[in-house]
């Protein structure tokens, strides 16, 4: 079942790239969809340690230059979204083989318990995040409001202190 | 911060501001997401945590090579933690026989999470301090760590051999029957002489023979008194005369050799005592019994050598440890200049056994199965274990002048049978 998770999410998020760049004329697009579409591979046979978190970025880089050019940003931002819940997924399961939340503990003799309902939880949180991002995403799409340049930088500053006060709170 | 979170907030600002450089609505939106994941990981962190934990050990199976049952409660009082990962540290020297020492789970509030393991372990003592705890969100962006207080220890005694008596002849004993000559008559079962027959001997006791040939008087056999001893053992747990490479350290073979002498002692009900000079000093003030066994068994489990350990602290040894006169059983493979040391026992009116292992025995035959360098074939490598054997022939020898009695102990061979034969040797020899 955990499986058939992070590889559906492997699926929707590689078939968005590809449908948002492959129409595109010349090599470049191919080329780009395959590129992620080995690294995705690579991360899901030996996570390695950072190379998940390389590839997330990756795809959001080339999702935003796809996006600049206003190119399928419906598709980008549902595959953004599944990259995202892949990335999760797979750092999920990495976890549950090697044990520690860092790494920290490395070179013990170990064995961890992976637990079901823990995995269940987390398989929900995942979604919930997932719903909750394309729902904002859906209503930012209907809803469309013509805001001044210099309203949109305040508004995107109170947002970076916001997010700062609550990441200080919580974190 | 976590790097996960963190990893986050910087793909979530590198998005808006670039949103904002380009003017893209859609840059924007795509940054949602993150957004959201974010929110659910703040929002699902755990509150308020009141956990407490508990631990139990047991330690089974024979000395030497027991099994140490380790079992961790941890318990929630509080609120539910989405995520706990919990970790337990395992000892060296031990191993991970069954079960899991780290486990990853949801705890809901008011229930507990159990962690049960089993370890195999050599002779040591073990303790445990702390439960490591790492409570967090489900994506673990918010996590904290803290130790909670569970103390147990755990002692794996050396294994032992069952010896026979031990055919000691201590100068001065105890007025307490008990299984060693006393080297005066009384009752006994070893012959000692014969004297005039006084009235009340018991006539079992007549000697015929003697009143054959004299008639008209008679004589009574007369045996050695048997009494208990004080014994001393001394542990020498010096780096330096130790010799590791193989399976079982040399020092290992001391230890087992020491707890072994203390039960076959303490079981003809003498008094034993302990002095370990190793990675510290541990006295064992001399007593009877399986309390005392308990005691000794439990302080050679945590012996380990040191490399600042000396003998020097034998040259003060307190009247209170070992009462002068008692009998003192060192354990060492003997290193170059430690003759003054028995010199100045053996002037204080100790009598002294050695019971030696032999680390050129040991170290030969390690280096024979390893065959690295073949002995034998390599001339320099022969030579320097010849000159080894000498010097260590040597120096036995110049302890046996000493008065010390000198067991050579080639730890491959049994240490019941090396004793005797040492001992009845030295026995007939002062019989002669």
């Amino acid at each position: 079942v955990r499986n058939l998770f992070c590889l559906s999410t492997l699926a929707v998020s590689v078939a968005c790239l590809a449908g948002a760049y492959l129409p595109q004329p010349g090599w470049a697009g191919p080329l780009v969809v395959s590129g992620v579409c080995l690294l995705q591979a690579a991360v899901w046979v030996r996570p390695f340690k950072g190379l998940a978190s390389v590839n997330l970025a990756l795809y959001t880089g080339l999702a935003g230059v796809r996006l600049l050019e206003d190119a399928a940003p419906l598709l980008l931002t549902i595959g953004t979204t599944a990259a995202l819940a892949y990335w999760e997924l797979i750092q999920f399961r990495h976890k549950q083989w090697t044990g520690s939340p860092a790494g920290e503990l490395a070179g013990r003799s170990r064995a961890v318990e992976a637990d079901p309902a823990l995995f269940r939880y987390h398989l929900q949180s995942v979604g919930l995040a997932a719903g909750l991002g394309l729902l904002l995403v859906g209503i930012g799409w209907v809803v469309r409001l013509p805001l001044p340049f210099g309203v949109v930088v305040g508004l995107v500053l109170v947002l970076f202190w916001g997010l700062n006060r609550a990441l200080r709170w919580f974190v | 911060m976590s790097t996960k979170s963190l990893f986050i907030v910087l793909i979530l600002y590198s998005l808006v501001l670039s949103a904002l450089l380009s003017r893209s609505g859609n840059l924007l939106l795509l940054s949602l997401p993150f957004l959201a994941y974010l929110a659910v990981g703040v929002l699902r962190s755990p509150g308020p945590i009141r956990v407490s934990a508990r631990r139990a050990v047991n330690v089974s199976g024979p000395d030497g090579a027991a099994e140490i049952h380790v079992q961790v409660i941890l318990s929630n009082q509080g609120e539910a933690i989405p995520a706990v990962f919990l970790s337990e540290p395992v000892p060296p020297g031990t191993r991970l026989a069954s079960g899991v020492v780290e486990k990853r789970v949801g705890l809901p509030a008011g229930e507990a999470v159990e962690l049960d393991y089993t370890l195999r372990s050599n002779r040591g003592s073990y303790t445990w301090e702390a439960v490591h705890v790492c409570a967090s969100d489900p994506f673990e962006l918010v996590t904290r760590e803290w130790d909670i207080p569970a103390q147990a220890e755990a002692r794996v005694a050396p294994s032992r051999v069952r010896l026979r008596h031990i055919p000691l002849r201590p100068r001065s004993t105890h007025l307490s029957t008990g299984s060693l000559p006393a080297r005066r008559s009384g009752s006994g079962t070893e012959f000692w002489g014969v004297r005039e027959y006084h009235p009340g001997d018991s006539l079992r006791r007549l000697n015929a023979r003697l009143r054959a040939r004299h008639p008209g008087r008679l004589f009574t056999n007369e045996f050695e008194r048997e009494e208990i001893v004080t014994v001393g053992l001394i542990l020498d747990g010096r780096a330096l005369a130790d010799v590791a490479g193989r399976e079982i350290p040399l020092f290992e073979h001391a230890v087992r050799a020491a707890a072994s002498l203390a039960e076959a002692f303490l079981r003809e009900g003498n008094r034993v005592g302990l002095l370990v000079c190793g990675e510290s000093l541990i006295r064992l003030t001399p007593g009877y019994g399986k309390a005392q066994l308990h005691s000794i068994l439990c302080a050679l489990a945590r012996v380990r050598t040191g490399a600042g350990a000396s003998l020097e602290s034998l040259k003060y040894l307190p009247v209170r440890l070992f009462p002068s006169h008692s009998q003192l059983i060192m354990i060492s493979p003997l290193a170059p200049g430690d003759l003054p040391v028995y010199t100045r026992l053996r002037a204080e009116g100790y009598p002294v056994l050695l019971l030696s292992p032999d680390p050129v025995a040991y170290a030969t035959a390690y280096a024979v199965a390893s065959a690295v360098p073949p002995i034998g074939k390599d001339r320099v490598s022969a030579l320097a274990v010849r000159a080894a054997r000498l010097e260590r022939r040597l120096q036995l020898r110049q302890l046996a002048r000493l008065g010390v009695q000198v067991v050579d102990w080639p730890v491959d061979r049994p240490l019941d049978e090396r004793l005797r034969a040492a001992l009845m040797g030295i026995t007939a020899r002062m019989g002669r």
